[in-house]
């Protein structure tokens, strides 16, 4: 008996242990960090690549008004509704306080001031970019227009609004490595980086497990419109026949082969597309014809 | 009091759509203004395939196309979105329940996409740097409303 109860205790401790390591937000290598000398240009671009305005920027925001990172964009889920916050360089409404190293602890960890970030911000494609890339990003940022309207609480259900259990959803869903193992030349490489890295496809295109992680299984397979009606589309090869030129094509002007316009949140999403050179709307396009069919 | 010509359409309104409904079809609503996108896209990659060097440049077929846009984007829309038509209501149809939250700005796409038409009529058969000069301003009105009232199409 004494050894059983000594046996469980063992076991409750190692348990506490490691979820106490498993549930505390992780930092980038603050020496790396401050290794980066930021390239604001570079910054500049990637805030495009990587789709920053199309949910910080306030509702309905179009031309230099998406530069102001207010926040305001809801984004129901079946886990609740998120809130997009201020992330403006205003040092009380937005983030103009945080040093360099502490966005891109968010930007690639999701671990904001001591609390886990939730994954409506997509950490886990995010920690695959470059550190170099995201602190020129971060950097940039704080070159944009201050707003001070203040952020929004976040609308989640019970239990998932229990932050210290995304450290466990982190360990399962983030953190992983790149879905196209091996690009077969530098154009599919780019592109792996522009979709699976900043542009954040799969976010959308990608059907989720029970938990709300991507089903690698099904990369950019097509899933259910968070909304609840409707499907996002397959953009494997299994669901997309158009040839690269027409992919390209689509991602500069909106434009399907067939000339009919990109709806809903994939209209945003052009705006971001349309500003990207040539060279990486070409990228993209050779690595969505490279990636397995979903049928 | 109905007017005649009024009162007979309505009729066989009425009888089309009872008819759609009994054999089983889509709303016929909902059925005619997916005719209508369809006719309006016809035209409009005709168009874009010319502007985008798919097919060579013929200016007669420009013009025919550009005119046929016109004409198109002057029937009235409002009739094919009667309350109840949403996405959220019914099957088979990418309309958003936005559509009915604001009527209005939803209708006033159409006249934003029916001058660009008509400007783009008016130097389609002028040659392939007229009809992109000015092709753009069509497409971004068809973009415009998908943006805000259209669900993803799978």
């Amino acid at each position: 008996m004494r050894r059983w109860l000594t046996g469980l205790a063992a076991l409750i401790l190692i348990g506490t242990a490691l979820a106490l390591g498993l549930t505390r937000p992780r930092h980038l290598d603050a020496a790396a960090v401050a290794a980066v000398a930021p390239d604001l240009a570079r910054g500049a671009y990637l805030f495009d690549a990587a789709g920053c305005a199309s949910c910080h920027a306030a509702p309905e925001a179009t031309g230099d008004a998406r530069l102001v990172l207010a926040g305001g964009r809801r984004f129901s889920t079946t886990f609740g509704t998120f809130v997009a916050p201020n992330i403006s360089p205003d040092p009380k409404a937005g983030i103009g306080d945080w040093p360099l190293a502490e966005i891109a602890d968010a930007v690639m960890l999701g671990s904001g001031r001591h609390r886990h970030l939730y994954p409506v911000l997509p950490y886990p494609e995010y920690g695959r970019a470059r550190l170099a890339d995201i602190v020129s990003l971060a950097a940039y940022q704080k070159t944009l227009p201050p707003d001070p309207t203040p952020s929004q609480p976040q609308e989640i259900g019970f239990l998932f609004n229990i932050r210290a259990g995304l450290g466990l959803w982190k360990w399962l869903y983030a953190g992983r490595g790149w879905v196209l193992a091996d690009p077969a030349d530098p154009q599919t490489e780019r592109g792996r980086y522009l979709v699976e890295a900043l542009g954040h496809c799969g976010e959308c295109h990608t059907p989720r497990t029970l938990l709300g992680g991507l089903d690698r299984s099904r990369w950019l397979g097509g899933a259910p419109d968070p909304s609840g009606k409707g499907r996002i589309p397959n953009i494997s090869p299994g669901g997309l026949d158009w040839s690269a030129d027409d992919i390209a094509s689509f991602l500069e002007t909106g434009l399907k082969p067939d000339f009919d316009s990109a709806g809903s949140s994939m209209a945003e999403v052009i705006r971001n597309t349309a500003r990207l050179t040539p060279e990486d709307r070409g990228a993209i396009a050779a690595y969505l014809k490279a990636i397995p069919p979903v049928r | 009091m109905l007017k005649a010509p009024t009162l007979v359409l309505t009729a066989a309104a009425i009888a089309v759509a009872s008819l759609a409904l009994a054999q089983g079809r889509g709303n016929p609503a909902v059925d005619a203004r997916k005719a209508q996108m369809h006719l309006q896209l016809f035209y409009a990659g005709a168009l874009g395939a010319m502007a985008r060097g798919k097919v060579p440049y013929d200016a007669a077929a420009a013009k025919t196309a550009a005119d046929n846009l016109v004409l198109i984007t002057s029937i009235d829309y409002a009739s094919y979105f009667p309350e109840g038509t949403d996405n959220a209501t019914i099957d088979d149809t990418h309309a958003l329940p936005a559509i009915w939250q604001d009527m209005p700005g939803f209708l006033g796409h159409f006249d934003t996409l029916h001058s660009a038409t008509t400007q783009l009529a008016a130097t389609a058969g002028d040659g392939l740097d007229a009809l992109k000069a000015n092709i753009g301003g069509a497409f971004k009105a068809c973009g415009g409303c998908h943006e805000t009232y259209r669900a993803p199409l799978k």
